[in-house]
């Protein structure tokens, strides 16, 4: 049995008549699948943009990219799942055309090794939000690895196919991530 | 703690964490969608006239084979007239005795065709018609499906889930490549012209003054064809109208080539003597249509304004010539083509990211036709004319419209 979604509003839809809606450029369809993603894709862009302002440029073009390429999902895997890799993958054009990638001031200065939590697990005191804005707050070339790595599941080979870089680089660039984001988090 | 807890812990602490959007983000993505479904309607539109202008070159280039007409050839002495009478179910044709001529008549009568509807009129019509039934357009895949079976959307986000997906069929270049493309440059996105001229100095009064009493047209060489009622004074010369479509595509940041179809529909008034009979007041109604070709320079170009230069040339071909005298009305093919070549400077300016409107002077010359002279009229009494076209251009490929204008990627 199908699930009803949009409960409360005009038209029940299933998934596949939500997709179907969307397809046919069909605005309410188009309108429901905003509405029931919004929020999830926003908090995925700002994890990779670093701000919400920019997050929402981004989301924006991520949206009307999934409008363009939904007649190219053919419903063999997670919808949610193909959604979110169209805003990561917007998101790290967003970088990538930025530059941010390059700017690697930061990223020297943070040992590679030699630096990890204490006993305490400070980590746990912390909720959702203050950890968004922790990697928010990351270099990009950390926040973007990092991302992809630890929250995407991305293998170090094909985030250095994404993004341009050697697998050393992003393997280097994700252990310097997480010692910068444990320093923080020490603090916080 | 050692990493992979670490990681654990932050993708256990964000699971299903949601940040509310801003109002109006969706108001922005809605606009953005009628418009991409509008410059999808206009990119239908340039394909049927790009079909259209190949079929009509096809067409002429057939049909004036040797410069021969598709109709048969009639008696010298005589050119047959359909006369008007509303009592009469159909128009009769009469044979009258026309004024003796140099040159063989072969132009046969017919009614004229019907007056074709302007084509802004047309393209609007057919854009308001599909604008709401357009279906996506399915680019090539550029974003691979997760492996794991369909469900239904959840509301909130599972991270397992997200862990199952994997980026190795992401073909990442091409993507940054077309969103690249899409936002690289205003200038090398093709353009759909809809134009008519504006002003001309075609409605002069009269003309050449060896074309006086008792002289043909058709012993002037390309002034005029034969078989036609025969001016005894001055013409006067009205405006030509034309409207016309025209695809322009950039190919380099400088030049343009441009096709399109015109339509243009030319009066002249003059007096004429038919069997003996004086007209004073004897109409001449031509209908064109042609296939505009050019080339285009740019000289400045910024967000807003292009300046640029412009040749090319038209190949046209009179589908119907109509002479009204008295009560007669008198109708037929003209057989040849009309060349013309063009070169001026025109400026556009885009008052919507999407949307502008230019002006077009140039200087235009219509070639006499040797073989097949065209029927009198101002690109035959006065072959070098300076035209002022205008209208309205539009990009086919949309640009994306930002929640933050001003703000560019």
């Amino acid at each position: 049995m199908q699930r009803k979604m949009g409960e409360g509003s005009e038209k029940f839809l299933t998934e596949r008549e939500l997709i179907d809606g969307c397809r046919r450029n069909d605005r309410r369809a188009q309108k429901q699948l905003y509405d029931l993603y919004a929020p999830r894709m926003l908090a995925v862009c700002m994890r990779y943009t670093g701000s919400r302002e920019n997050a929402k440029d981004v989301m924006q073009e991520g949206f009307l990219t999934v409008f363009d390429k939904i007649g190219t999902y053919k419903g063999q895997g997670s919808f949610e799942g193909w959604m979110r890799r169209v805003f990561a993958n917007q998101s790290l054009m967003y970088i990538r055309k930025n530059d941010a990638l390059k700017y690697a001031d930061e990223i020297d200065s943070v040992p590679e090794s030699g630096l990890g939590l204490e006993s305490g697990d400070p980590l746990g005191a912390l909720g959702a939000k203050e950890i968004m804005e922790l990697i928010s707050a990351m270099p990009a070339g950390f926040r973007s690895v990092f991302n992809l790595y630890v929250l995407e599941g991305y293998s170090h080979q094909e985030i250095a196919e994404a993004l341009g870089i050697t697998e050393g680089s992003s393997r280097s660039q994700l252990s310097r991530g997480r010692i910068w984001l444990q320093e923080r988090i020490k603090k916080f | 703690m050692t990493e992979n807890r670490f990681d654990e812990q932050i993708r256990k602490a964000l699971e299903g964490y949601e940040v509310e959007p801003d109002a109006g983000i969706w108001e922005a993505i809605e606009s953005t969608l009628a418009r991409k479904a509008r410059f999808r309607v206009i990119r239908r539109v340039a394909g049927y006239s790009a079909a259209a202008a190949a079929c009509l070159v096809a067409g002429l280039l057939l049909f004036n084979n040797g410069g021969e007409t598709s109709l048969p050839a009639i008696s010298d002495n005589t050119v047959a007239v359909n006369v008007p009478d509303p009592a009469a179910p159909e128009v009769p044709v009469i044979e009258v005795v026309k004024e003796p001529v140099s040159e063989p008549v072969k132009a046969a009568v017919r009614k004229a065709p019907a007056v074709v509807p302007p084509i802004e009129e047309q393209i609007s019509n057919f854009a308001d018609a599909y604008a709401d039934n357009t279906t996506p357009v399915e680019d090539e895949v550029t974003v691979s499906e997760p492996e794991t079976p369909a469900t239904p959307v959840k509301m909130k986000p599972s991270v397992k889930e997200e862990k199952s997906v994997t980026a190795s069929n992401i073909d990442w270049n091409a993507i940054l490549a077309e969103e690249e493309e899409k936002s690289a440059s205003l200038f090398d996105t093709p353009l759909l012209a809809i134009s008519s001229n504006i002003v001309s100095n075609s409605s002069r009064g009269g003309f050449s003054p060896d074309f006086g009493p008792g002289r043909s047209p058709s012993r002037e060489g390309s002034k005029a064809a034969p078989g036609l009622p025969v001016p005894v004074d001055e013409p006067t010369y009205y405006m030509p109208l034309s409207f016309g479509v025209q695809l322009k595509l950039p190919i380099s940041r400088t030049f343009s080539v441009g096709i399109g179809a015109d339509y243009s529909y030319i009066v002249t008034r003059f007096a004429s003597l038919v069997n003996g009979e004086l007209f004073n007041d004897t109409y001449s109604q031509l209908h064109y249509v042609g296939v505009p070709v050019g080339v285009y320079a740019n000289l400045l170009q910024n967000r807003t304004t292009d300046v640029y230069l412009s040749f090319g040339g038209a190949m046209e071909k009179c589908v119907g010539s109509r002479y009204v005298y008295g009560s007669h009305v008198s109708s037929g093919s003209v057989p040849g083509l009309q060349f013309s070549a063009m070169a001026g400077i025109g400026v556009e300016y885009w008052f919507l990211p999407s949307v502008g409107c230019y002006l077009d002077p140039s200087l235009v010359y219509y070639f006499a036709n040797q073989n097949n002279p065209q029927p009198l009229s101002i690109r035959t009494a006065e072959p070098l004319q300076i035209r002022f076209e205008a209208g309205l251009r539009f990009r086919l490929l949309p640009q994306r419209h930002h929640h933050h204008p001003g703000r560019r990627f």
